[in-house]
């Protein structure tokens, strides 16, 4: 069974997170999506002064709350502003 | 396909036809198109393209239905290029149908401008490394 939260970025979010996706570490009981942020600042410094402008997705819905629980074998993707057309 | 997210190249007759309906006395198609602007890295040659698939196609979606309720009657296509797109090809196809013009031409109008902002798509630029542009002189005032 999935023991990580996988976390995939876009765009600058993509490289700050070193150009793939990572697995982290998480326990069963899972834990908030804030604490969870702020582990991944911590193994990748340059996603911190992005994240305020990203759309946080948990499973592919939007999410506000940085109390949202996120379990293990979730996934979060993080979408910074769009650029397309 | 009313609405896609393709590495593809996409054209104009495809989207219209796929618009195409007795009803549409309006059908108005608006391309995007890659430019070769003047950076300061060199001239772009290309525009590469990520998308998120799956919340993207339901943004379209999104985009259509809030336009049919905007507009009544209007049916909306949306076709959006990834990966590396080169200087004169179309990124991007928005097209409306609808019984009459002025509903045709708002809902393109609102649907690419909803598509900039909330659909997951993000672009970056290649270029081809050379001189950077020449500042724009100002021009004195006349006498």
């Amino acid at each position: 069974m999935a023991r990580t939260i996988r976390v995939r970025g876009f765009a600058t979010a993509r490289v700050a997170l070193g150009d793939g996706p990572r697995e982290i570490p998480a326990p069963a009981e899972g834990l908030s999506l804030g604490r969870l942020l702020d582990a991944l600042v911590e193994d990748c410094p340059g996603l911190g002064p992005l994240l305020p402008s990203c759309r946080i997705f948990l499973n592919e819905e939007l999410t506000r709350s940085t109390r949202t629980r996120v379990r293990p074998g979730d996934e979060i993707t993080l979408h910074p502003p769009y650029s397309g057309g | 396909m009313r609405h896609r997210l393709t590495a593809r190249p996409i054209a104009l007759a495809g989207a219209y036809r796929a618009l195409e309906s007795e009803g549409a006395g309006a059908v108005v198609l608006f391309a995007g198109r890659v430019r070769p602007d003047a950076t300061r890295r060199g001239r772009v040659e290309a525009l590469e393209y990520e998308a998120d698939r799956s919340p993207g196609l339901r943004s379209f979606q999104a985009i259509a239905r809030a336009a049919s309720g905007k507009y009544p009657g209007v049916r909306l296509l949306l076709w959006h290029r990834t990966g590396v797109v080169p200087v004169g090809q179309i990124a991007v196809i928005v097209g409306a149908a609808a019984p009459h013009r002025a509903a045709a031409f708002a809902a393109a109008r609102f649907a690419i401008e909803r598509l900039k902002t909330r659909s997951p798509i993000w672009k970056s630029d290649r270029v081809r490394p050379g001189r950077p542009p020449r500042p724009r002189r100002r021009r004195r005032a006349g006498p």
